[in-house]
């Protein structure tokens, strides 16, 4: 257990020390991994995947008591971590800095999951996941990870039902048109065409 | 086929794992269809994700994230309050006793929550007092009152402690080692008090033999 001794004059012995830590740890443990890796199938590179776990992580913390009552808590976990990214999607959408501004050269194959394929396909396969990830930045947060976590996950619409307190009717009627919707903007020309990438600051 | 027929199997179309008998009635009414036909690719798009390998987390990134985690939050500042609470052994979160206490409510409360704790007088035994604050506070002053046949292990026969120290942001948690030394038993006040407020936290020590 995490500790700090208190100061007390010259009485020594008591004891501060992080409770709610030690529980969270408890908690996130039997999920970190199915976090991560739903995490990484979304993200290019294990940091991003760390990061965007991190996030989860954070928010989760603010939520403990929540979290150690709900039933789905796996579900509610990865809801969290899609709603995250697609948020981070919407940021970058928004934002006129690159990842490249980073350093990271996203179609670097250094940075692409392990694979047995051409690293041509490798990166042709990488800039699609990076048009899905626009996409789905573009589309509204709760809808977009309510879809995928039924057609990511594999969670039942009667799970979701549970999760969100929805009727399963609208539940698949949001899933219907939030395909239809991700299915437009990926033939839509525009998000196919890259990011905007700064080269110096203009204001 | 309609539209909600498609739409029910459209995971399985988007993965190919339709019976080929329903996978033909379902293109049939697709090639028609522009938004079930828009919606077949928005679910091929999600099954590109899913079908992504991956790999295990890293060795120590549960650790690291988790390190992480606890220092941005003891870190962060929110919020105006913080509560008192206090319970036995490791059940800290289960028998918990929360006090709200706003900051800037220059009063004390009318009547201060009481909670009961059970002593031994064949040893000492820990009570933890949980300090929760929403954000950093500085210069709070933890005052701690006995009454009666108690003692807290370390400081004989004192019956009063008074320290200031500083609260971090999340759960301080103040472990007091209590002991019987009588059968009466007795009763210990916690004060918290910052310049602008104060809380009282009354707890009543009782003897189990």
């Amino acid at each position: 257990m995490e500790t700090r001794t208190l100061a007390l004059g010259n009485d020594a012995g008591m004891k501060w020390s992080r409770s709610d830590n030690n529980r969270f740890t408890d908690l996130m443990r039997p999920h970190f991994d199915a976090l991560y890796r739903a995490a990484r199938r979304l993200t290019l590179c294990p940091a991003d995947a760390e990061d965007l776990v991190q996030d989860v992580c954070l928010k989760a913390h603010l939520h403990i008591d929540e979290l150690g009552q709900i039933e789905y808590q796996r579900a509610w976990l990865l809801k969290i971590l899609y709603h995250q990214f697609i948020d981070i999607q919407r940021t970058r959408e928004r934002s006129p800095v690159d990842m490249a501004e980073t350093g990271a050269d996203s179609h670097d194959p250094e940075y692409l999951a392990p694979d047995e394929s051409r690293p041509d396909d490798l990166v042709e396969r990488e800039m699609r996941l990076e048009r899905i990830a626009r996409a789905m930045g573009i589309l509204n947060s709760e809808a977009s990870s309510l879809l995928a976590l039924h057609d990511i996950e594999g969670f039942s619409l009667q799970e979701l039902q549970d999760l969100t307190g929805l009727p399963v009717g609208t539940i698949k009627s949001r899933l219907h048109r939030t395909r239809s919707k991700l299915g437009r903007l990926l033939s839509n020309e525009a998000i196919h065409q890259p990011v905007l990438t700064v080269v110096g600051s203009k204001k | 086929m309609k539209c909600e027929s498609i739409a029910e199997r459209m995971t399985s179309l988007a993965a190919g794992t339709l019976p080929d008998e329903q996978n033909i009635a379902c293109m049939n009414h697709i090639a028609d269809c522009s938004d079930c036909d828009d919606a077949l690719q928005g679910a091929i798009a999600m099954q590109t994700i899913r079908s992504r390998q991956t790999e295990a987390a890293p060795q120590g990134s549960f650790e690291r994230i988790m390190r992480r985690t606890f220092d941005v939050t003891e870190r962060q500042s929110s919020g105006q309050r913080f509560w008192l609470g206090a319970g036995f052994g490791g059940a800290i979160a289960a028998s918990l006793l929360a006090l709200a206490f706003a900051l800037g409510m220059l009063a004390v409360p009318e009547q201060p929550e009481v909670a009961e704790f059970m002593l031994s007088m064949e040893e000492s035994r820990p009570m933890h007092v949980a300090i929760e604050a929403d954000r950093p506070l500085q210069d709070a002053t933890i005052s701690i009152l006995l009454s009666g046949d108690v003692q807290l292990e370390g400081f004989g026969d004192r019956r009063e402690l008074s320290w200031t120290d500083d609260l971090d942001a999340g759960v301080n948690k103040l472990t007091l080692p209590l002991k019987a030394v009588g059968e009466s038993g007795g009763q210990m006040v916690v004060r918290l008090s910052h310049p602008d407020s104060e809380q009282l936290f009354v707890v009543q020590l009782k003897t189990d033999g």
